[in-house]
C-alpha cells in the first residue's frame, strides 16, 4: 500500500498474522501490532507494549488519521503515478512530472535518513520535495540546480 | 458559594409553553436544552442546507424556512413570525447573530402578541447606534474612551478633533459593530482617506455612513461584564469574561475570571456595567464590553443586547444557567437572588473550534466532518451543533464546537483544556485545534498577559510546526484500507444495503444515511 503526504510517498506493507494481529513494514521498520476496531472508526492498538486509541476515516483518496492528539491527512496516490513509481528502478529516484531542479540538498556519498528531503523540484508552479524512501546513502547525483528534467528522469542513485 | 435556589418554586411556575428558536447550530441546540429543562416545547426552523442538522433533530417540531442563504431563511422576519404563529408558539428566542440584535424583529415578535426572549426594541436601538450609546453612557457616568462624535461633521472638524484626542485614533461606524467600518489612523495625513473608506464600508454594511472617532488604545485588554436584569428593577452583574485573545477582532479564547482584574477593579467595572444597563432600561441578559488599559483604567466599548457566544464561561463560574434565566425574565419573573449572592468560583475557559486552516490564512475549511467525537471528563462541556457526517458549508459560520472547561485554578483549567483539545477527534476538515493549543501553551497566555493585539502580532510563532508523519499514522491508514478490502470481500448480503458508504470504514455510521436526500452529496 502507498500513502502520500506532502509529496512524500510511503510504502506500507501489511499482512495479517491472526484475526487481530498484523505485521506492518514501513521502509526498513517492521512492527507487530495487535488491534481491535472500535465504534466510530476507532482503533485500539497494542504495539511495543504500549496501548493507543486512534481514529481514522476515508473519503475519496484521502485518509484521515487522528492519533496522540494530532491529525494527519494521507493521500492514496492514483494508479498512474503509482505505476510510474513502481516502474522506476528499485532504490533510484525519478521525477514524476517535468520540471526544474530548485535545489539539491545532499552530496554524493552522503548518508541520509528516511523522509529526508534530497532534491526540490518545481513543476506546474508547485514545489515538489523528493525524499529518501528509507535510511541509506546517496551513491551518485545525476542532476544539478537549475537543470530542467523530464518526467521519469533519474535524479540520483540511492542505496538503502 | 453558589446561591441556593431550592426554596424558590419559580422554575415550575412560569407561563411559557412553546418557543420558536430563530437560529441554527450550537446556539439553537443550547436553547433547546434550556427549553427541555423548563418544560417549554422547542420549535426549530431550518434552511434547505440544514434539513438534517442536529438542532432540527433535537427540537419537538421543525419547519423549513427557505433557501440556504441567510436572507432567504434565518434573516426572514416575515417567515419566522408566520411559523411562530402557525405552530402556536408563545415566545421567540433569537440566539446570537442573525436577528438577535434586530429592533425590527423584536418589535415584530411583540406586535404578533408573542413574548420576545431578549431586551426591549428600545434598548436594542439605543445600544445599537454606537454614537447614541456613547452619549447615554456619558450621561450615566460610565467611563468612555476619549472620542469625538458629530453627525455629518466635515473632515476638517474630525482632523481638529483627532489632534486633541491624540494619535493613534480609531474611525468607527456609528451604525454597527463586528469589526466593520473600523480604521486605525496613526498620522493626520491618512485621516481623510480612512474616513472616506470607513464611511463607504459602513454604508454597505449597516446602511448608515456615519462614523465617529475614538482614541486607539494600544495593548488594551477586552474585558466584558455579563448582566442579568429583570422587569422588576433588579439589575445584577455576573462578573467578567476576559476576551483579549482575538484574531482580527474575532474572539478565540475567553475566560473567567480575568487574570488582569483586581478585586477592586472587578467591583468598579461590575458597578459601571450595571449603570450602563440601567441607563437604557435594560431587561434580560446582556453584556457590557470594556477596554482595560495596562494602567488599570477601563472604558465602555459597547453593549451587546443579546446572549453571547461565550456565555458558558460565566455559567461555569457562577453556577447560573443564563439561557434559563432569559426565559424566566421574559416571563416576568423577578430574580430571586441579590448581587452578594452571585459568586464567582473556580476558573473557566472557552475555546472556539473552527473548521479553518491556520496554515492557509485561516480560510474556512469547507467540507464534510466525517467523524466528530467530543472530549469528556470532569469539568468539560461541549456546545456543538455538528454531528459526524455534517457538512461545513460556505453559508454559515464555520464553528464546529465550543469547548468549555472548568477547574479549581487557572493553571488546572489550562491543563485540562489542553487535554480536552488533544482528545477532540475531528476527521475530514482542517481545524484550528493545534493553533488553540499553541496559544494556550504560549508563555504570554500562561502569564495572563495576552492583549487584543497579541495574536495578530505573533501569528507566525503561534502557527504550530508541521509534524512529520509518524509510523503509527501510516499503520492506521493501512489498517483502514485493509479493512475496507476485507469488507469488500464479504458477501453482498452481509453488507449494509447501500453502497453510498463504500469509502467509509464505518458502514454502520449514520453519517451517510443522512445524506440520502442531499442532492450534491448523492452524486
Amino acid at each position: 500500500m502507498q500513502f502520500q503526504i506532502n509529496s512524500e510517498i510511503f510504502n506500507v506493507n501489511i499482512s495479517p498474522l491472526s484475526d487481530d494481529q498484523f505485521t506492518v513494514t514501513i521502509g526498513e521498520q517492521t512492527h507487530i501490532i495487535r488491534t481491535e476496531s472500535l465504534a466510530d472508526g476507532g482503533w485500539l492498538l497494542q504495539m511495543n507494549g504500549q496501548q493507543i486509541i486512534a481514529y481514522s476515516a476515508a473519503q475519496g483518496s484521502e485518509r484521515y488519521v487522528f492519533v496522540n492528539g494530532e491529525n494527519f491527512t494521507l493521500t492514496v496516490p492514483d494508479a498512474r503515478s503509482t505505476r510510474r513509481k513502481t516502474a522506476a528502478g528499485a532504490g533510484d529516484l525519478t521525477t514524476q512530472m517535468p520540471g526544474q531542479v530548485v535545489s539539491v540538498l545532499v552530496a554524493a556519498g552522503e548518508s541520509v535518513t528516511r523522509g529526508q528531503t534530497l532534491v526540490i523540484l518545481e513543476a506546474m508552479k508547485m514545489e515538489i520535495r523528493v525524499a529518501a524512501p528509507s535510511d541509506g546513502v546517496v551513491k551518485r547525483l545525476l542532476v544539478t540546480k537549475g537543470q530542467v528534467v523530464e518526467r521519469g528522469q533519474l535524479l540520483l542513485e540511492f542505496e538503502s | 458559594m453558589t446561591p441556593n435556589f431550592t426554596h424558590h418554586s419559580l422554575l415550575a411556575t412560569h407561563h411559557l409553553k412553546k418557543c420558536l428558536i430563530a437560529n441554527r447550530g450550537e446556539i439553537a441546540v443550547r436553547i433547546i436544552r434550556a427549553c427541555r429543562e423548563l418544560g417549554i416545547h422547542a420549535v426549530a426552523v431550518y434552511s434547505e442546507a440544514d434539513s438534517h442538522a442536529y438542532h432540527v433533530q433535537l427540537a419537538d417540531e421543525a419547519y423549513n424556512i427557505g433557501a440556504a442563504s441567510p436572507t432567504e431563511s434565518y434573516l426572514n422576519i416575515t417567515k419566522l413570525i408566520d411559523i411562530a404563529r402557525k405552530s402556536g408558539c408563545d415566545c421567540v428566542h433569537p440566539g446570537y447573530g442573525f436577528l438577535s440584535e434586530s429592533e425590527q424583529f423584536a418589535q415584530a415578535v411583540i406586535d404578533a402578541g408573542l413574548t420576545w426572549v431578549g431586551p426591549s426594541p428600545d434598548s436594542i436601538r439605543l445600544m445599537g447606534v454606537k454614537t447614541e450609546a456613547r452619549a447615554l453612557m456619558q450621561q450615566a457616568g460610565v467611563p468612555l474612551v476619549p472620542g469625538f462624535q458629530s453627525d455629518y461633521a466635515a473632515d476638517d472638524e474630525f482632523l481638529v478633533a483627532a489632534e486633541s484626542i491624540g494619535y493613534p485614533v480609531m474611525v468607527k461606524a456609528a451604525g454597527g459593530g463586528g469589526g466593520k467600518g473600523i480604521r486605525v489612523v496613526y498620522q493626520p495625513d491618512t485621516l481623510a482617506e480612512a474616513l472616506a473608506s470607513a464611511r463607504h464600508e459602513a454604508q454597505n454594511a449597516f446602511g448608515d455612513p456615519r462614523v465617529f472617532l475614538e482614541k486607539y488604545i494600544e495593548s488594551a485588554r477586552h474585558v466584558e461584564i455579563q448582566i442579568l436584569a429583570d422587569s422588576h428593577g433588579n439589575t445584577l452583574h455576573l462578573f467578567e469574561r476576559e476576551c483579549s485573545a482575538q484574531r482580527r477582532h474575532q474572539k478565540i479564547i475567553e475566560e473567567s475570571p480575568s487574570p488582569l482584574l483586581t478585586d477592586d477593579l472587578r467591583t468598579r467595572m461590575g458597578a459601571a456595567a450595571v449603570e450602563a444597563a440601567r441607563a437604557v432600561g435594560y431587561v434580560n441578559a446582556g453584556t457590557v464590553e470594556f477596554l482595560v488599559t495596562p494602567d488599570g483604567e477601563f472604558y465602555f466599548l459597547e453593549m451587546n443586547t443579546r446572549l453571547q457566544v461565550e456565555h458558558p464561561v460565566t455559567e461555569f463560574v457562577t453556577g447560573l444557567d443564563i439561557v434559563k434565566w432569559q426565559f424566566l425574565i421574559a416571563d416576568g419573573q423577578p430574580l430571586p437572588f441579590t448581587q452578594p449572592e452571585v459568586t464567582q468560583r473556580g476558573h473557566a475557559i472557552e475555546c472556539r473550534i473552527y473548521a479553518e486552516d491556520p496554515r492557509n490564512h485561516f480560510l474556512p475549511a469547507i467540507g464534510k466532518v466525517l467523524t466528530f467525537i467530543p472530549p469528556a471528563g470532569p469539568g468539560i462541556r461541549v456546545d456543538s451543533g455538528i454531528q459526524s457526517g455534517d457538512a461545513i458549508t460556505i453559508h454559515y459560520d464555520p464553528m464546529i464546537a465550543k469547548l468549555i472547561v472548568y477547574g479549581h485554578t487557572r493553571a488546572e483549567t489550562i491543563n485540562r483544556m489542553q487535554q480536552a483539545l488533544a482528545n477532540t477527534v475531528i476527521l475530514g476538515v482542517t481545524t484550528n485545534i493545534s493553533f488553540l493549543r499553541a496559544l494556550l501553551a504560549n508563555p504570554a497566555f500562561l502569564a495572563g498577559e495576552v492583549d487584543t493585539g497579541f495574536v495578530d502580532a505573533n501569528l507566525e510563532s503561534l502557527l504550530p510546526a508541521e509534524i512529520p508523519v509518524p509510523d503509527i499514522a501510516l499503520i492506521i491508514a493501512a489498517l483502514t484500507d485493509s479493512r475496507n478490502i476485507r469488507h469488500d470481500n464479504v458477501g453482498a448480503s452481509l453488507r449494509p444495503p447501500t453502497n453510498a458508504n463504500r469509502d467509509s470504514h464505518t458502514p454502520w455510521s449514520r453519517a451517510d444515511s443522512f445524506r440520502l436526500g442531499h442532492k450534491k452529496e448523492q452524486g
